[in-house]
């Protein structure tokens, strides 16, 4: 049997997670819009006839769903971006707390539609 | 002095939350520009009582109790349902807005909203004799901003 294994492909989230860890890095200024790209590109494929708001679409989601998670997830992106957006001062926990409202967001949204 | 029990943490929680209700209450009569230490109290005292409660929920777990925001933090992460970690950020906020009150009323209730939402959650993993009553967490939701969709 080979050893050789077929390379996953990245979803678009989470290349776009990736991306984001990545700038974290790199140009933290753009980091937590990164996160917010990722849940308005999940958002987009769970709904895809979705309000071209997707702040709308995230709240309208939340409540076909019955979990305002959804929505105090995109609230935590929106703000997280706007506050360190552009200074790209966060600190270690504030970045762990971003990506994880993003991460675990995104997975809980994947399962339910996989 | 002994070290506090789970039913000790959720009375501590209970009494603080009575409080910071109380505080709101005071500080939402108020212009909210002059009244940001009203409201950084009120901040304080949620992420007291969100401390407490889930010191409660980590000593009936079996895990050691530090006191270090960091540790419960970590504690939460990995020992409630994700579904319900992801408002820690809410709380996060508002305890930064303790030492930089940098959030428009509106934003603060935003946040006391969903803060309560996860409150609630974690006080559901409690034993029924440690549970805070439903009630504590009403308030919470009392004045946040209607969205318009």
């Amino acid at each position: 049997m080979s050893t050789h294994q077929k390379p996953v492909a990245l979803t678009p989230t989470a290349k776009l997670l990736e991306k984001a860890l990545l700038a974290k890095e790199q140009s933290p200024k753009i980091a937590p819009r990164l996160l917010l790209e990722a849940l308005q590109q999940r958002i987009r494929e769970v709904v895809p006839d979705h309000h071209p708001d997707l702040w709308v679409a995230a709240r309208k989601l939340a409540r076909d769903k019955d979990d305002i998670g959804i929505e105090a997830a995109y609230w935590s992106l929106m703000m997280f971006d706007r506050d360190f957006g552009e200074r790209g001062n966060f600190n270690e926990e504030q970045w762990e707390d971003g990506y994880d409202v993003a991460e675990i967001t995104i997975r809980l949204l994947e399962q339910e539609h996989a | 002095m002994p070290d506090p029990t789970a039913a000790d943490y959720c009375q501590f929680a209970d009494s603080r939350l009575v409080d910071a209700e109380s505080q709101f209450q005071m500080a939402t009569a108020l212009d909210y520009e002059n009244n940001i230490v009203g409201y950084a109290k009120v901040a304080s005292l949620i992420w007291d009582a969100a401390i407490d409660i889930l010191s409660a929920l980590a000593l009936l777990d079996g895990v050691e109790v530090t006191g270090v925001s960091s540790d419960m933090r970590r504690y939460a992460r990995y020992n409630v349902p994700e579904s319900v970690f992801r408002h820690w950020r809410d709380l996060a906020r508002l305890h930064n807005f303790q030492h930089k009150p940098n959030l428009s009323q509106n934003e603060f209730l935003v946040e006391l909203y969903y803060t309560g939402i996860m409150l609630e959650l974690f006080n559901r993993r409690l034993p029924q004799p440690l549970r805070l009553p439903v009630s504590s967490f009403d308030w919470f939701s009392a004045k946040v901003p209607q969205h318009d969709s």
